[in-house]
C-alpha cells in the first residue's frame, strides 16, 4: 500500500518535471486572453512595471541562460518553490488545533 | 489572467487583499477540520502540477494564447479548502519569483484565480457528480469551464469598482468573450487530468467533501 502510494507520487513528480522541461519551453508566447483584451482596449497603458521585474527569474528567465533552457530551468525552480510552499502550508495546517468537526 | 500593477485602484487592491487573507485563514481552518488526513506530499504535488500546467500556453486563435487556471483541478484532487491553499501558493510564487502578477494586486489575483473559481466551480462539480449522474470527469470539466467564467466576472466586477484606464464598457465585455476559448481549454485539460488520476489512483480523483 505504502509502496504503491510512494510510486504514484514519484510518477506524478516525473510527469510534472517533464511538463516544465519539455513542454513549457515550447509554449505559445502569444499574449494570453487577458493581455490581449488589455492591449486591444487600451488598458495595457495603465500597467505599471512589476517591482521585481529585474529579479533573477523575472518572466520565467534564468540568469545566464536564454530561450528554452532558461524557461526549463526557471520552471524547475518554480516547481521546487511552489511544492516547498505548499508542503510547508500543509504541515502548518496539520498542526492547527482540530476543533470540533 | 494574472493582473499586473496599475490596473486597479488602491482601495480595490486593499479590499481584495483583506478578503484573500481572511479567506485563506478560514480555508486553513476548514482544511484542518474536514480533511480525513493531511498529506503534505500530495498537496505539494498538486500545487506543483498546477504551476507546471500554467506555464504551458497554447494558442487559442487570433494571436492569443491561453493556459490552465487549475484552481478547480486542485479542488477536485485535494478538496476545496486545501485546493485554495495549494493554488494560492502557486499565485504567490508566480508573483514573488517570476514577476507574473503584481504584488500589491496579489489579493485580487487570489480572489479571481483561486477563491471565486473554487467557490463557484467546486459546489457545481459536486452537484453534477452526485445529483445528475454525470461522470466525475465530465463534471470536473464542466465545472472547470464555469470556474474560468467566474474568474473573469470577478475581475470585471473589480474593474467596474476600481478600474484604472479605459471605461469599463470597453473592457468588461471583451474580457468575458475573450476567455470563452480558455474556458473550453480548461474543461478539456481538467477532465483529462482527472481521468488520468482516476486511472492511476481512483480514490484520489473523487474527493467526497462538499462545501458546507
Amino acid at each position: 500500500m505504502t509502496r504503491l502510494r510512494v510510486r504514484g507520487g514519484w510518477l506524478a513528480l516525473i510527469v510534472v518535471g517533464l511538463i516544465v522541461t519539455v513542454i513549457a519551453p515550447f509554449a505559445s508566447s502569444a499574449p494570453d486572453a487577458w493581455n490581449r483584451v488589455a492591449s486591444d482596449s487600451g488598458l495595457a497603458d495603465s500597467v505599471r512595471g512589476h517591482r521585481f521585474a529585474g529579479s533573477f527569474f523575472a518572466d520565467y528567465g534564468f540568469p545566464g541562460l536564454s530561450g528554452a533552457a532558461a524557461t526549463a530551468a526557471a520552471g524547475c525552480v518554480g516547481v521546487v518553490a511552489v511544492m516547498a510552499l505548499a508542503w510547508l502550508s500543509a504541515v502548518a495546517i496539520g498542526r492547527l488545533p482540530q476543533g470540533k468537526s | 489572467m494574472h493582473l499586473p500593477e496599475g490596473v486597479l485602484a488602491g482601495h480595490t487592491e486593499i479590499g481584495t487583499a483583506l478578503v484573500a487573507v481572511g479567506a485563506l485563514g478560514y480555508a486553513a481552518q476548514r482544511a484542518r477540520r474536514t480533511a480525513r488526513s493531511i498529506d503534505p506530499p500530495r498537496v505539494a504535488l498538486a500545487a506543483g502540477a498546477v504551476f507546471a500546467l500554467q506555464m504551458c500556453n497554447v494558442p487559442v486563435g487570433g494571436g492569443t494564447s491561453g493556459h490552465l487556471l487549475g484552481a478547480l483541478l486542485a479542488a477536485v484532487l485535494l478538496g476545496p479548502w486545501m485546493g485554495i491553499i495549494a493554488t494560492s501558493a502557486v499565485v504567490g510564487v508566480q508573483a514573488a519569483l517570476f514577476a507574473d502578477g503584481g504584488i500589491a494586486v496579489m489579493g485580487s489575483n487570489i480572489v479571481n484565480m483561486v477563491l471565486v473559481p473554487i467557490l463557484i466551480g467546486y459546489p457545481l462539480y459536486v452537484w453534477m457528480r452526485d445529483r445528475t449522474g454525470v461522470l466525475t470527469t465530465a463534471s470536473s470539466g464542466l465545472a472547470a469551464a464555469a470556474s474560468v467564467i467566474g474568474a473573469v466576472l470577478a475581475f470585471d466586477l473589480e474593474y467596474v469598482i476600481g478600474g484604472i484606464g479605459p471605461k469599463a464598457s470597453s473592457v468588461v465585455g471583451p474580457m468575458l468573450v475573450g476567455h470563452l476559448p480558455v474556458a473550453v481549454g480548461e474543461a478539456v485539460i481538467t477532465a483529462g487530468v482527472v481521468a488520468l488520476v482516476a486511472l492511476v489512483r481512483p480514490a484520489r480523483a473523487t474527493s467526497p467533501e462538499a462545501i458546507r
